[in-house]
């Protein structure tokens, strides 16, 4: 696999983070070219999340390189990265269950490019049942209106770069597939994606490329068909560590 | 028929009086998650400030009225709640209520302190804006200020109501208080709108109080105090719906001026059956952030520390004068009522507003019992123990399902019920009684040893109950009653017998109070002496046996500090307002700073602290420059 | 005390919620020493004064008289609104104690302890009733009578109110005001419908300030608007301003404004300045200046041999004290409160003297049967 030749959207160079004393990441090396989309696997307490975290900009990285766009952003606020054109959608909680649909909707103007009319516009002509719940309370949705209320932050962002930290967790199958859907939509009008997902298989399907970490290092990294066979290895330990050792 | 309407006229603009105080205060709670206890101290410094631009010194024939209140109002206030936000509050959004609310009892004292530091007290009168005219209505002259005041208040419930619910600032800074990294990783500015929302809140309690000022004249406390009655229609609108909290303070009004015989208790009970009666909001009460275990010794150390107290304070009773004994004395009772606050909010994790009322309940019991044939001084003590234990009990038992802040503020009503109802007739009028002591213990330095040797068995009971299952029942309770749930603990049970337990320490305390006193008086009681008990238990450290010790030894020492060293005068209470908000945020307060300087100094290698999430979201980007950056490729 | 000195302890209110409520009475001592001392003492012997901080707070009365039980002959001049707290310390240690008057029945039941304002609380002067009902006639049937509602002024404001209804009163609106109520508009209307001709306030300047206005916004003017001496204040006059113009005060001391044709007037204000630069005379002061020149008097009486039981014994024996005109005559031994009263009304914000044209009216002297 060789990188795109353009500047990648995302490069982390040897990144390290830590939370207190404890060290999460201890090196990761990944590359997410422009417009493409890039599947984050690996088991639980890898440190995908972390990584997504000082990504983001809520954590500070000890060491290493994070570049968005060729720009070297180690401890840049979250804020001025979202203005930039950085969506990041976290895990469990990513919208404001005391407000309701229309000023959740609200709020993504501080990131987008597109005013507010174009925004909730959309938002209700993906989700049309988020239209018909547009004064309820966010709280009171179910989980996946949820979900698909936190992805209308993506499309209405226009962002460069979004980060999804597990979105399929705790969702109906139905849903999941409108939710990857809504991905490919995204990464077919030029956003780049980078998806974290525990359990590999839809996030493997709609990926151009797919990385591998474990133990706070990404340890595999290739195209999906490539990574696809060596999972259960990595994810269990067997199998050759690439990258520093 | 004139009569009530122009009773309702009167109770319309009390009613806009509270109604702006009010709103203030939920805007800073809708947008920070702060009960902001000092809201009036703030409205009422600003008030001085008013004073001191239109009418003061500082400005040479004094500003224009509406240039003072621009300047205090637009200028001042604002600044002054950026100041506030920026040094106390900024952490507290994620803090139990327990600590945020003591943060802001500290700067409630903090500014009374300011207050009478910065302005002496002396006459300075106030009078209402446009003079003495006014409109008749129903019998009654409404003046141009009160119409003014109704016609502000108005324009405030609707300005926060258009804020809050219409503009994207208004919904950020509502977000801001629930999760504060989501709205960042939305692009809104966190840091900003936090300032935003205590300066328009600072604002806001600053044109309360230079509204209310001609009425109530310019007094540190008055106008502090006004604002309590704010809680209660704060607390109708749920602290967070601006048309039911103006509707209260209406209601609040209205009622206050209808029955004026029952004036003083409106507030309270008001506020009172709106806690006990309506649905509790699900109030997010915020993770435990980590509350650092304080060590629980063992029994030998316990018995050898506390032989150790005993000697000490017979060797003080021996060796110094006369006052300076009853003061060590009274510092031990001091420490003794705080005892009471470590097993209900050190291990319990509830604030108690009134604690001081219960320590009354046991002092009354004593004095009526006290002399009398039967009760031989130490069984009154007991008594009264259990007097107020009873006592604690019942009010637990409609407060149940209350928890943290609503909690808090219905102690503090229950605190002034107690205040206006009870205590006035058990004392009747002016009245003192005498309170006996033990016949054994009559000498100042005999009952000096005597109170020590009481707060040490207290305290060793204490630890014994926290060592035990009891112990880590509360404890389990406090961080997580959901769990506790599910575990089939008998929750409500175990909550009565903790107030009721507390309440009992206390009113041991109280014999213990009026015994060294030797007389009794409603004043000793009040609800206010409450405040400055909770705010130095927390800074002394609620956990531990010691905090409460250090916190009661202090308690004692403050009035006479600040009466010896007068040019200190207002400061001391600012220092302490400080003092407990910086170390408020540690329930383990000075105690656990002790403790903690212990261990280091006991250890050789120390062990990295793990402690909470790095967080860069409020870093300054300084090393980065994203001014103008963006990720999105230039076509 | 030496051979050569008398010491002396003054315990009253400076810190507190109201910094420096009764500081005068403090000051006023002061006053009277420097002048005692410069006139050759007691004696020969000097006079030194010891100022203790009551904190206004009975605890801290009661470390305060602690205090001066160890280091002092006598307290003298004491002012202190929770006087309670010291009751038991001073009389189980049998300091004197001369007040300038105790506030609170504790203390006032001590036996060590005397005012020389001296007041009980079931005790009241009836010239002040009976002067009101020979100038507003009729007025007197429709009166009301509001009182703070808090300690020692609650029962006083009912032992004067029964006072008051003995010699032909008739209240027809009574109201206790609790402490923290700002808004008296209500109370004002509901007098303004009964057609309330006569107001009576007892309770601190401050909140007769707040009456006043109130009575002033609502157009209500009644006859009279009577309050009692602790009302004759300047603060009381600058923060009230105009509306309270016209009010009347009953007292049992001489005024500050007659003070050229009052000599012990002139050195209360002539020594207080010299101790105290700047300081405001009140009239607690005066009570206290007054408590430390009996001291000085009674002291000089017995002499060399000057002991705690002499001097108590001795003031038992005072019955008509005046301090050399400063005051109406007091029964200070027999602790009862002075039948003899003067009559001032604020005129433009100057206080002018209505009755009668020199000196105090003396009564009867009625028990409202409260607080006794």
């Amino acid at each position: 696999m060789t990188p795109a030749r353009t500047t990648p959207i995302l490069e982390l160079m040897d990144l390290h983070a830590a939370y207190g004393g404890i060290e999460v990441l201890r090196g990761v090396d990944l590359v997410v070219p422009r417009g493409s989309v890039v599947a984050l696997l690996g088991p639980n307490g890898a440190g995908k999340t972390t990584l997504l975290r000082a990504v983001s900009g809520h954590l500070r990285p000890t060491s290493g390189h994070v570049h968005l766009a060729g720009t070297h952003v180690n401890g840049a606020s979250a804020e001025k990265l979202a203005r930039a054109g950085l969506c990041t959608i976290p895990e469990g909680r990513a919208t404001f269950p005391g407000l309701t649909v229309l000023e959740n909707l609200r709020l993504v103007t501080y990131a987008s490019v597109a005013g507010r009319d174009e925004v909730l516009e959309r938002a209700f002509a993906r989700f049309p049942r988020l239209a018909e719940r547009r004064g309820q309370l966010a709280g009171t949705l179910s989980g996946g209106e949820q979900r698909m209320l936190a992805m209308a932050r993506a499309l209405g962002a226009d962002p460069a770069l979004l980060l999804l930290d597990e979105p399929s967790m705790g969702l109906a199958p139905l849903v999941v597939d409108e939710l990857y859907e809504v991905i490919a939509q995204l990464s077919a009008s030029g956003v780049a994606v980078l998806v974290v997902e525990q359990f590999a298989g839809r996030a493997l399907g709609v990926a151009e490329y797919a990385a591998v970490m474990r133990g706070g290092r990404v340890v595999a990294m290739g195209e999906p068909a490539d990574v696809q066979d060596e999972l259960p290895g990595l994810y269990l330990g067997r199998g050759l560590e690439r990258g520093t050792g | 028929m004139s009569a009530l309407l122009g009773y309702t006229v009167l109770g319309l603009v009390m009613g806009a009086g509270y109604a702006v105080a009010a709103s203030g205060l939920v805007l800073t709670y809708t947008t920070s998650r702060v009960f902001n206890v000092a809201h009036g101290a703030i409205g009422m410094v600003m008030a001085f400030c008013y004073w001191e631009l239109s009418a003061g010194g500082l400005v040479p024939g004094g500003l224009p009225a509406w240039a003072a209140v621009l300047l205090v109002v637009g200028v001042i206030a604002p600044a002054f709640g950026l100041a506030v936000e920026r040094i106390m509050m900024r952490r507290l959004t994620e803090s139990p209520a327990g600590v945020s609310l003591v943060v802001t009892v500290g700067l409630l004292v903090a500014l009374i302190g300011l207050a009478q530091t910065l302005w002496p007290p002396t006459a300075r009168p106030v009078e209402p804006f446009f003079g003495a005219g006014g409109v008749r209505l129903g019998g009654v002259l409404v003046t141009y200020h009160d119409l003014l005041t109704i016609g502000v208040s108005l324009a405030v419930a609707a300005g926060l109501y258009l804020l809050l619910g219409r503009t994207r600032t208004g919904i950020a800074m509502r977000a801001v208080a629930v999760d504060r990294d989501l709205l960042a990783l939305h692009g809104g500015r966190p840091r900003l709108l936090s300032s935003l929302s205590w300066a328009v809140g600072a604002a806001l309690a600053a044109l309360a109080g230079i509204l209310l000022t001609p009425i109530v004249q310019l007094d540190y406390y008055e106008l502090t105090l006004l604002v309590v009655a704010a809680y209660a229609a704060a607390v109708l609108g749920r602290l967070r719906s601006l048309p039911l909290t103006f509707a209260g303070a209406v209601v609040l009004g209205l009622l206050q001026s209808y029955a004026a015989g029952l004036r003083a208790a409106i507030p309270t009970l008001f506020l009172f059956a709106v806690l006990v009666f309506l649905p509790q909001v699900r109030l997010r009460s915020g993770g435990i952030r980590g509350i650092a275990a304080v060590p629980v010794p063992g029994p030998r150390r316990v018995a050898a520390a506390g032989l150790a107290l005993v000697a000490a304070v017979g060797l003080a009773s021996l060796l110094l004068p006369t006052v300076q004994v009853s003061r060590l004395a009274l510092g031990l009772v001091y420490a003794t009522v705080m005892l009471s606050l470590v097993l209900l909010t050190g291990y319990g994790g509830h604030v108690s507003l009134a604690q001081f009322t219960f320590v009354g309940v046991g002092a009354v019991t004593v004095a009526k019992l006290g002399g009398s044939p039967g009760w031989p001084s130490p069984l009154a003590l007991l008594a009264g123990a259990a007097v107020a234990a009873a006592v604690g009990a019942l009010v637990a038992l409609p407060v149940l399902r209350l928890t943290g802040l609503y909690l808090a503020l219905a102690t503090l009503a229950f605190g002034q019920l107690m205040d206006k109802v009870v205590f006035q007739t058990a004392f009747g009028l002016g009245e003192s009684l005498p309170v006996p002591r033990p016949r054994e213990f009559a000498g100042e330095g005999a009952y000096a040893v005597f109170v020590a040797a009481v707060f040490v068995v207290m305290a060793a009971g204490l630890l014994a109950l926290r060592r035990g299952r009891i112990g880590r029942m509360l404890v389990a309770m406090r961080d997580s009653p959901a769990a506790c749930a599910t575990l089939g603990l008998n929750q409500r049970g175990l909550r009565i017998g903790l107030f009721a337990a507390s309440a009992g320490m206390a009113g041991l305390a109280g014999g213990l109070f009026g015994g060294l006193r030797g007389t009794i008086g409603a004043a000793d009681f009040q609800v206010f002496k409450s405040l400055p008990l909770l705010l130095l238990a927390v800074v002394g450290g609620v956990t531990s046996v010691t905090g409460a010790l250090l916190g009661g030894l202090v308690l004692m020492l403050l009035p006479i500090l600040q009466s010896e060293v007068p040019a200190l005068g207002g400061l001391v209470f600012l220092l302490v307002g400080i003092g407990a908000v910086s170390l408020g945020r540690d329930p383990g307060g000075a105690a656990s700073h002790l403790f903690r300087a212990g261990r280091w100094a006991r250890s050789l290698v120390v062990r990295p602290p793990a402690g909470p999430v790095e967080d860069s979201t409020d870093a300054p980007d300084s090393r980065v420059e994203t001014e103008g950056m963006s990720l999105r490729a230039t076509p | 005390m030496t051979s050569e000195a008398i010491t002396i302890a003054n315990a009253s209110d400076i810190s507190g919620p109201q910094p420096g409520i009764f500081e005068s009475a403090q000051q006023a001592v002061e006053a009277y020493v420097a002048y005692a001392n410069s006139q050759g003492g007691v004696c020969g012997r000097k006079l030194n004064l010891i100022g203790y901080d009551s904190r206004t707070d009975a605890g801290g009365d009661q470390q305060a008289t602690t205090q001066a039980c160890e280091r002092a002959f006598a307290l003298v001049g004491s002012m202190a609104a929770f006087d309670s707290g010291g009751a038991r310390t001073a009389q189980s240690c049998g300091i004197p104690d001369l007040r300038a008057a105790a506030v609170t029945p504790g203390r006032q039941d001590s036996r060590v302890t005397y005012g020389t304002n001296s007041t009980k609380v079931n005790l009241f002067a009836a010239a002040v009733p009976d002067y009101f009902r020979s100038r507003f006639g009729g007025a007197t049937k429709k009166a009301a009578f509001l009182y703070l509602n808090a300690g020692t002024a609650a029962i006083n404001g009912r032992s004067i109110m029964r006072a008051h209804e003995q010699r032909g009163f008739t209240w027809i609106y009574k109201q206790a005001v609790d402490v923290t109520d700002f808004n008296y508009a209500p109370y004002v209307v509901e007098m303004k419908q009964q057609g309330i001709r006569f107001v009576e306030f007892m309770g601190t300047h401050q909140h007769a300030v707040r009456l006043a206005k109130a009575m002033r916004q609502q157009g209500f003017r009644p006859d009279a608007f009577v309050l009692d001496p602790t009302s004759y204040d300047e603060r009381y006059v600058r923060t009230g301003g105009s509306a309270v113009d016209g009010t009347y005060v009953f007292i049992n001391s001489a005024l500050f404004e007659e003070a050229s044709s009052n000599r012990e007037m002139r050195l209360y204000l002539s020594w207080l300045n010299k101790v105290a630069p700047g300081a405001t005379p009140t009239w607690f002061g005066l009570f206290a200046w007054s408590a430390a020149k009996l001291f000085v008097r009674l002291a000089g009486e017995i002499g060399a041999d000057l002991t705690r039981e002499k001097l108590l014994a001795k003031v038992r024996g005072v019955h008509a004290w005046t301090a050399d005109g400063l005051h109406a005559p007091h029964d200070v031994g027999a602790k009862r409160t002075s039948p003899c009263v003067a009559f001032i009304q604020l005129r433009n914000g100057k206080w002018v003297r209505r009755a009668p044209a020199r000196g105090w009216t003396c009564g009867a002297l009625l028990n409202s049967g409260i607080g006794g």
